[in-house]
């Protein structure tokens, strides 16, 4: 939309309108209570929600190595996992030393070549010193090799117990987090952030060592071969480091800014090409173009001045560099000449190559602490997964082998957030093996009313029986393990459709499996696919149709046999062969059990041993079909305008 | 690797940016060699002979060079971040401009996911390519070719030493990088079996915790995991072998120059020929050339690798590019026309690939102007993809579609769907605010309209209770919003615009059983002068409109006429009703 148009808009919202009843002085609101209400509201939706495909969006997953808090707590807990590995660790940092050590001797070596040999004549002298220094480099490279490889194995063990740590965890975490956070934001904490722990872990920590080693020993060396050149390289330092922390944080504003701008532009581009049905609808190609050309050239305008900022480094740095060496070389080179200080060619070859040592870490440390601290807000992110509430504490107690299938609903109230309660005052009796039909309006409670039974969420009031005990004194695992569901959107996972099947009991036999499926209606349609049961079923049952994802995860819930059922009637119409089809394996299912039906056709309602009917939620009727038509209630309505009317067509 | 090179047609217009560019690089290069070189002066010339004026001199020049190079690296870099950066957002915005003008046809080929990732993702990608271009790719090629120039001037017998240093670090990087490739790729397809996982159970908590299945989740984890960690490792140890070997090459080369040193010591331009010493200046230069020579051999592998990548992601913005559009207005379409509200399907058959499989086989039917039109049918049986064609979001394979008699093809796109709203089943909501959604049906919507429209779509009632109303902040997808409101701004959009053709296609399913009868209700009153199609799943949502159009599984036409008559003529419908009220109704 354009600018224009959001401005008219804006306008006409001005003018005073009769048609609500809202108070109009309180339209204009501040900044903050605007953004205080937008969060409650948010909150209370993202609650409903039903978590939807996650899309994180490109550029959104951008970490810019904010300040994170409680880095030294974060980083105790690494260093806790890499504790493990004593030895390995001492190994590597031993090494780390003995290389940065190492490394710096060469510059001397090769001073001490031209100073002391060839400057002499000396020829199997240079050639010794020359072997010396392959020795010299093959024992560095060993050791480094040796920091480098017991610090990757040792990292990635590490990482791999941290990943498992997040995962075992989110196996435990109640329902409510998954409505809370988005699959792809999840899948996001256990990849990606810890990959940002490894990648710390494995290359800055060491590269942070040697870089620092290297500083001082350089220092070291270059007092120890001359004093005065060495307090002039020194000089250099205050200069190099108050620049570089400048551009950095001159930079990290700009990189902020670009990063925004980016995910801005980004978000255009995934909202209008996942809308782009409704784009072309509504002829918005304009607009668009013209919105995102705008956000295109704010971007270009904000990434220009990052980038050139942060561009301008190198040559600084290069030209630093050149400074150092030709100040080592005109001054020592006068030192030389005045003899006023004791100095020697190789003196000044050997500064300069320090000098180059000496500048590099300095360089690199501004980057790689900056690496540094996107590993530890990565490791917050994880770790925060880590803390999570687990649900299984305070689990019950009592074990179940089998439930007779009384269900007791008692007062039971229920909010997803706390003051806006979803259920009220729910009460209801479930007699041993009969079926029980919830009916009402889409948003009244009803999937909410099923969550509760088993335990997906728990209930603010009230009480939950089954067989005359609360289900809060049961164990978790074995009250859901009792009480089977199909969801009208079934989800499929990724695997063959035998996986998918035998998943209701993993230690089911193929003939059990069959069984199963012949008793859910799906053994025929299976068979016809090409491979039969072992076709593939792509991640979410994408490539079945809703009717045949129903009937095989019908066949999955008769395998675990338990002994409550929880059913969520389709409300689209699956073509009518397999929807009778459904309707029969339901119905075979549901024999002897005790079962909840969130049903929508006709027949479902009129079978049910008892129906209640929920709005708004609350429980306005229950009793048989004919007790609530005689009622002429809620439910009579609800019958007359939606089957009524079209029964008497088909009777006439 | 060709697409790389047609994507470079983008950095043409900034030709000027771009010589300037490339000519501060030379300056800057030259430069990090001349530094060097100009110290062999001070070393081998000056300091024996004591000549204080000559190393001052020297000192300074070499000064005069240092500023140069950095005035010429921040003209380099200021030049290329220009080039990088506007010729990358002229891309980016062509870009779009070709997606937004895409087809549907085009748009179902490409998939929405893969657009997406090529609008943002490989055009960063791009941009980098530029960047690198100017700053490093000519850059590499210049510092070994300025170098090894210099060093043969310097010392034809020390320059020896490349023929040894040279190939050796060509060869290690390239066993290094046909070990590490393959292994790295690994890691990747290793990285998707831990993704599958934790997706899994992120995208199906109650299934897995209904059937209490943690234990066997957690085995998968591991195998995943496990996996991961072995393959990860094998390729760290590569990495742990490659690094230390290029050190091993550059500081053996030191060792080299020395040894090199030693054996002209008995001769040649290693001995100054004024004094009879041995010119170790010249020996001080060397071993930095060679550092920098080897350093542009390492940077240049490293971009080949960036540039195998860039050319991944050229590939894709190219296969945009040269998507061909299959659905644009003739150059004489008809632009004035006011739409009466008839619609006629002769013989109209229609499939998406160009296989021959049709999804709509053979459909006649005719709907006149103010009608309204229920559509029934199975999932699958062609209902959407038969009102797609009305707005020309696909056009027909075969047959005729006619809108007051006159065939769409031959209207203006634009001006055709300016006419007609449509209200697809899962509500597309965008980023704003609930009034910016609204207007998009119609640009010049005043406030009355907003209201009446969301009148119509029983919206008014939770748009009442924000206190910013029209005004309120919508989230990207809606997400702050129901499934029920985000249908009803979409129906509100759709009012707007005051359509003579309204398409609802099953949008009232997740709006409650009361506000659907009220937003029916204010279509039949409006239906004067506006034809409305409603597709829907039940029965009892469209059993009251003039006719209802019945497709089987097959996308064939089953019936086209009122309730009452279809229940005796057509099969199909008379089974999704008795599937709806069930045997007990009754029928028999």
């Amino acid at each position: 939309m354009s600018k224009r148009n959001k401005q008219q808009l804006k306008n006409t919202e001005v003018k005073e309108k009769p048609y609500a009843n809202v108070d109009h002085s309180k339209v204009i609101l501040t900044k903050e209570q605007v953004k205080i209400r937008n969060e409650a509201n948010k909150d209370h939706s993202k609650m409903l929600a039903k978590t939807t495909g996650g899309n994180r969006g490109p550029g959104g997953g951008m970490y810019l190595g904010g300040k994170s808090k409680n880095s030294k707590q974060t980083v105790l807990r690494i260093w806790n996992y890499l504790g493990i590995y004593k030895i390995g660790l001492l190994v590597s940092l031993i090494a780390v030393i003995a290389t940065s050590l190492l490394a710096t001797f060469i510059p001397w070596l090769f001073a001490k070549a031209i100073d002391d040999y060839i400057l002499q004549f000396d020829y199997s002298g240079a050639i010794k010193i020359g072997v010396f220094i392959i020795g010299i480099a093959v024992l560095t490279s060993t050791v480094r090799f040796v920091s480098r490889y017991t610090m990757a194995v040792i990292s990635q063990k590490t990482v791999k117990k941290i990943r498992k740590d997040a995962f075992d965890k989110l196996q435990n975490l109640p329902v409510n987090y998954f409505d809370t956070n988005q699959p792809g934001e999840i899948v996001s904490r256990i990849t990606n952030d810890v990959d940002l722990i490894s990648n710390s872990l494995a290359s800055v920590t060491l590269e942070l060592m040697n870089s620092i080693i290297t500083l001082v020993a350089s220092l070291i060396f270059m007092f120890i071969i001359n004093w005065a050149l060495a307090i002039l390289v020194i000089v250099f330092v205050p200069l190099m480091a108050i620049f570089t922390m400048k551009i950095a944080k001159i930079t990290k504003k700009g990189f902020v800014s670009q990063q925004k701008h980016l995910a801005a532009l980004n978000s255009i581009v995934e909202e209008n090409i996942s809308g782009l049905k409704v784009v072309k609808l509504y002829s918005q190609e304009e607009d668009l173009i013209e919105e995102f050309s705008n956000k295109n050239t704010q971007l270009r305008k904000a990434g220009f001045k990052a980038q050139v900022y942060s561009g301008i480094i190198m040559p600084v740095i290069n030209f630093l560099n050149d400074l150092i060496y030709l100040v080592i070389v005109a001054i020592g080179g006068l030192l030389l000449i005045t003899g006023k200080v004791a100095i020697t060619v190789g003196d000044i070859a050997a500064i300069t190559s320090y000098a180059r040592a000496f500048i590099r870490p300095i360089a690199n440390i501004a980057q790689l602490f900056n690496t540094l601290q996107q590993g530890i807000a990565g490791a917050e992110r994880v770790f925060k997964l880590i803390d999570e509430e687990d649900e299984y504490i305070g689990d019950g107690e009592v074990e179940v082998a089998k439930f007779k299938g009384c269900v007791k609903f008692d007062d039971v109230t229920f909010s997803y957030v706390k003051g806006t309660p979803v259920l009220k005052n729910i009460s209801f009796e479930a007699e041993v093996g009969k079926s029980i039909a919830i009916v009402g309006p889409t948003g009244s409670g009803k999937t909410t009313i099923i969550n509760l039974l088993n335990r997906f969420y728990d209930i603010d009031s009230g009480t939950i029986e089954i067989d005359h005990k609360n289900i809060l004194e049961y164990k978790k695992d074995d009250l859901r393990k009792k009480i089977g569901v199909v969801l009208q959107d079934t989800h499929l996972f990724g695997g063959t459709v035998y996986d998918n099947v035998i998943y209701g009991d993993l230690s089911a036999t193929r003939e059990e499996v069959i069984e199963a499926s012949k008793m859910a209606n799906s053994h025929d349609f299976i068979m016809k696919l090409p491979k039969g049961y072992e076709s593939e079923v792509y991640e979410g049952g994408q490539n079945f149709s809703q009717g045949e994802r129903q009937l095989i995860s019908i066949a999955r819930t008769i395998l675990s046999n338990p002994d409550i059922l929880i059913l969520d009637e389709a409300t689209s119409n699956v073509d009518t062969r397999t929807e009778s089809h459904i309707q029969e394996s339901m119905r075979l299912l549901m024999e002897g059990r005790t079962s909840f039906v969130i049903a929508h056709r006709l027949q479902t309602i009129r079978n049910a041993h008892k129906i209640i009917v929920i709005h708004d939620g609350e429980l306005i009727e229950s009793g048989t079909h004919l007790e609530l038509l005689n009622h002429k209630g809620f439910y009579y309505e609800l019958y007359t305008t939606q089957f009524h009317d079209i029964i008497k067509d088909m009777k006439g | 690797m060709g697409n790389l090179m047609s994507l470079l047609k983008y950095t043409k217009k900034y030709y000027i940016h771009i010589s300037i560019s490339i000519s501060a690089m030379l300056i800057q290069v030259i430069v990090g060699f001349l530094v060097p070189f100009l110290m062999i002066t001070i070393i081998d010339d000056a300091i024996p002979n004591d000549n204080i004026q000559l190393l001052i001199t020297t000192a300074l020049i070499m000064l005069g060079l240092a500023v140069l190079g950095f005035l010429a690296g921040a003209v380099n870099n200021y030049t290329s971040q220009y080039v990088s950066q506007y010729s990358s957002a002229d891309l980016r915005l062509d870009l779009f401009r070709k997606i937004q003008s895409l087809s549907f046809i085009n748009i179902d080929h490409f998939k929405t996911s893969r657009l997406i990732t090529t609008a943002t993702n490989d055009i960063v990608r791009i941009q980098q390519f530029y960047m690198m271009l100017l700053r490093i790719i000519v850059r590499a090629p210049l510092m070994i070719g300025v170098g090894l120039f210099l060093s043969i001037r310097t010392s034809v017998q020390l320059s020896n030493i490349f023929y040894i240093s040279m190939p050796i670090l060509i060869i290690s990087i390239i066993v290094i990088m046909i070990l590490a490739f393959p292994r790295f790729s690994k890691v990747q397809k290793t990285i998707d079996g831990i993704n599958k996982v934790v997706l899994e159970t992120a995208n199906a908590p109650r299934v897995i915790k209904s059937f209490v299945s943690i234990e066997h989740e957690n085995q998968n984890f591991e195998t995943a995991n496990e996996n991961f960690r072995v393959t990860n490792t094998a390729a760290e140890k590569i990495m742990a072998f490659a690094d230390p070997i290029i050190m091993f090459i550059f500081n053996a080369s030191i060792a080299g120059i020395v040894f090199l040193g030693a054996y002209f010591l008995n001769g040649g331009d290693l001995i100054s020929s004024t004094t009879g010493l041995p010119k170790v200046g010249i020996l001080i230069a060397f071993n930095n050339y060679s550092m920098q020579i080897l350093f542009g051999l390492m940077m240049f592998a490293m971009m080949m690798i960036f540039i195998s990548r860039a050319a991944v992601s050229a590939k894709r913005i190219m296969e945009v590019f040269d998507e061909k559009i299959d659905l644009v207005s003739k150059d004489d379409s008809i632009k004035d026309i006011v739409l009466n509200g008839d619609i006629e399907f002769k013989n109209v058959s229609f499939g998406y690939g160009t296989d021959g499989n049709r999804v709509l086989n053979n459909i006649s039917f005719k709907i006149k102007s103010g009608e309204t039109i229920g559509i029934i049918g199975s999932t699958g049986s062609g209902k959407s993809s038969l009102i797609h064609l009305i707005p020309r979001l696909y056009d027909v394979c075969e047959g005729e579609l006619k809108v007051n008699n006159i065939d769409v093809r031959d209207i203006d796109v634009e001006t055709l769907r300016s006419q007609i709203s449509v209200v697809t089943q899962t509500a597309t909501i965008f980023s704003g605010s609930i009034g910016t959604n609204i207007i998009q049906g119609n640009k010049e919507a005043i406030y009355d309209d907003f209201i009446d429209a969301g009148d119509k779509a029983s919206a008014n009632e939770f748009i009442n209770e924000y206190q910013d109303l029209y005004n309120h902040e919508v989230q990207q997808n809606g997400s702050n919003l129901s499934g029920g409101q985000k249908q009803r701004i979409s129906l509100a959009r759709a009012f707007i615009r005051k359509p003579k053709i309204l398409i609802l296609d099953d949008s009232t399913s997740a709006v409650d059983a009361k506000s659907e009868e009220l937003i029916l209700n204010q279509i039949e009153k409006l239906s004067k002068g506006m034809t409305t199609l409603v597709i829907s799943q039940k029965v009892s949502t469209i059993k009251n409109m003039d006719k209802i159009l019945v497709m089987d599984n097959k996308g064939h036409l089953d019936g086209f006429d009122t309730h009452a008559k279809l229940l005796k003529t057509s099969k199909v419908y008379y089974e999704i009703a008795l599937s709806q009220v069930g045997n007990g109704g009754g029928a028999k």
